[in-house]
């Protein structure tokens, strides 16, 4: 018991003591989370400067879809045509009706039908609601401000499918979405693509290629296949350490130059433009073409390294044709006692017949 | 409590007062976490790494400050093939490369050259049209998977970052596609049935010979 406790002693001292130095840092940082805690149910509304300062990429007319898809009001208008349509409605159903009272509401089409007026007796209110919200957003971000209501109807349109695809999962709360692997593994191969691929094609070309090599049927003998494999498993391996060797440093370094391009560029048109857009295609133009610069030497040291893969991965030595059975076969010189093109022992060569 | 848990030092009154005295004082330095000192042997390389990636960085400074090399990015800035055209063009290197090497590779007939040369290039065309095809395909779905994981993680991953995952959503659907196909399915599969037909190809034009 006095053990443990002297055993924390040091892990709260810290604690407490820059607690009691700045306590008004503290309160700011309990009235922090519980916001975040607020925010991370539904309402996004004002959540600038708490948890994302900047919408994400994806976006349908400037508008990131996650952002529509946590609204309160999609939310609701989501919810309202699931119980006008019934529980077990398909999502498609849902996406095509609102995408069909959205078009009558803001005066696209004129044509209606039954379902189409029952629901918009039921819930035109929501749709109207909708458009409203997704202009306050417009507006909010600046985005081609004021759009034509035709053009509107048709975003809306767009905003709307690509959010209720993403809406069922928003809903559900999918763990396999939030799962940190999944995270992990899809930043990286925004981060470093080149590396990415080689590791991907570590497991195709190590693993499955010459799985399936071996175990396929066909008339191929056994020593062309581990040969095949061989040769598998060494472009996998070379692809990786010339992946991880030369793209690492280069992608690292191109990081640091799109950054900052500033410190690193003297034009200033060159420097807007990265900022406006040109970073990625930047990134993808330099990264694949060191990949295809090293297409050569990898073909090469790939080569290169097939025999030691096959003697010691697959325990086989390729046979060189003067050592194999078949030669000898064919060789009609060792016939001849007093041949000079092979090393015989003298008792041969004084062998001249059997009459003297 | 366990009599392995007892020690001597437990009954020491100057220990207890000692440890005792370092919980209770608020005045005390707070003991901040040991910061890992890197050995110099792995921080002559580290450093050396680090020069290396500035001296790259400038270079590579340079080379996107050419105005004509900016000028491909801007005019790509909108494409959605640019990867996919990439890893296409990456490929193609690759796959002419080893035609070449066919055609000139003197162990083998000038017959049987040919027929593996245009067998390599068929296959790198085949392989090309079902990278596209299934991309094409799958693109819509994979653009829903993208939405998807925005929209769940939007309130829990810093928008940077998820940005940049959301972007990895289309990078990863890209490679694993086209790597797949150019690199287990082309293989296994379309090369040796292109072989199979350049055999017959070959057989059918020596009986019409004879």
């Amino acid at each position: 018991m006095i053990n443990s406790l002297f055993k924390d002693s040091h892990i709260t001292q810290p604690f407490r003591h820059s607690n009691f130095s700045n306590p008004e840092r503290s309160r700011q940082r309990s009235m922090l989370t519980n916001e975040a805690r607020e925010y991370s149910t539904a309402t996004v509304k004002n959540n600038q400067g708490i948890i994302a300062k900047n919408p994400a990429e994806i976006s349908f007319s400037g508008i990131p879809v996650g952002r529509l898809a946590n609204e309160s009001v999609l939310k609701n208008l989501y919810t309202k045509t699931r119980e006008f349509l019934g529980t077990e409605a398909k999502h498609k159903n849902i996406v095509k009706l609102v995408i069909d009272a959205f078009d009558f509401v803001s005066g696209n089409t004129k044509d209606t039908n039954e379902q189409l007026t029952k629901y918009l007796n039921l819930n035109e209110e929501h749709v109207k609601n909708v458009i409203k919200k997704t202009e306050e957003i417009v507006k909010e971000e600046n985005i081609n401000d004021p759009l034509p209501i035709e053009k509107f109807g048709k975003e809306v349109k767009k905003i709307f499918t690509s959010a209720t695809e993403a809406y069922p999962a928003v809903e559900k709360g999918s763990k396999a979405l939030k799962n940190q692997w999944l995270e992990d593994f899809l930043f990286k191969a925004d981060k470093n693509n080149v590396t990415f691929s080689a590791g991907f094609a570590i497991l195709l070309t190590c693993l499955l290629r010459p799985a399936s090599i071996m175990t396929l049927p066909g008339k191929k003998n056994k020593d062309d296949k581990k040969y095949a494999s061989a040769h598998s498993i060494a472009s996998g391996v070379i692809g990786y350490c010339i992946a991880t060797a030369v793209s690492n440093p280069v992608t690292a370094a191109l990081d640091k130059v799109l950054k900052k391009p500033a410190d690193y560029i003297t034009n200033k048109s060159i420097v807007d433009g990265l900022k406006k857009g040109s970073k990625d295609p930047a990134k993808a133009w330099i990264t694949r073409s060191v990949d295809i610069a090293m297409a050569v030497p990898k073909a090469v040291i790939t080569i290169a390294l097939i025999p030691p893969i096959l003697k010691y991965v697959f325990g086989w030595e390729k046979k060189k044709k003067n050592d194999s059975l078949d030669s000898l076969e064919h060789n009609y010189a060792l016939l001849n006692f007093k041949s000079t093109s092979l090393p015989q022992s003298k008792a041969f060569q004084n062998f001249t017949g059997g009459n003297r | 409590m366990i009599i392995s848990q007892i020690s001597p030092n437990m009954n020491n009154y100057k220990t207890i007062l000692k440890e005792a005295n370092q919980r209770v004082s608020f005045t005390a330095a707070p003991i901040l976490p040991k910061t890992p000192q890197k050995s110099k042997f792995f921080k002559y390389f580290t450093d050396r790494y680090d020069k290396a990636i500035d001296k790259t960085a400038i270079r590579l400074g340079k080379l996107i400050n050419n105005k004509d090399v900016h000028n491909i990015f801007e005019r790509t800035k909108n494409s959605k093939y640019l990867f996919s055209n990439l890893m296409t063009f990456g490929s193609f290197v690759l796959s002419s490369l080893y035609v070449i090497r066919t055609l000139t590779n003197k162990s083998l007939d000038e017959k049987k050259r040919k027929t593996l040369a245009i067998n390599q290039a068929a296959v790198f065309g085949v392989s090309t049209a079902m990278c596209y095809t299934v991309d094409g395909i799958l693109n819509k779905k994979i653009t829903q998977f993208a939405n998807r994981f925005e929209a769940v993680n939007f309130n829990r991953i810093e928008a940077e970052k998820l940005s940049k995952c959301v972007k990895g959503v289309g990078i990863a659907g890209k490679i694993i596609i086209f790597d797949t196909i150019y690199r287990f399915i082309a293989p296994v599969f379309v090369t040796p049935i292109a072989n199979k037909l350049g055999d017959r190809v070959n057989e059918k034009k020596q009986l019409n010979q004879k």
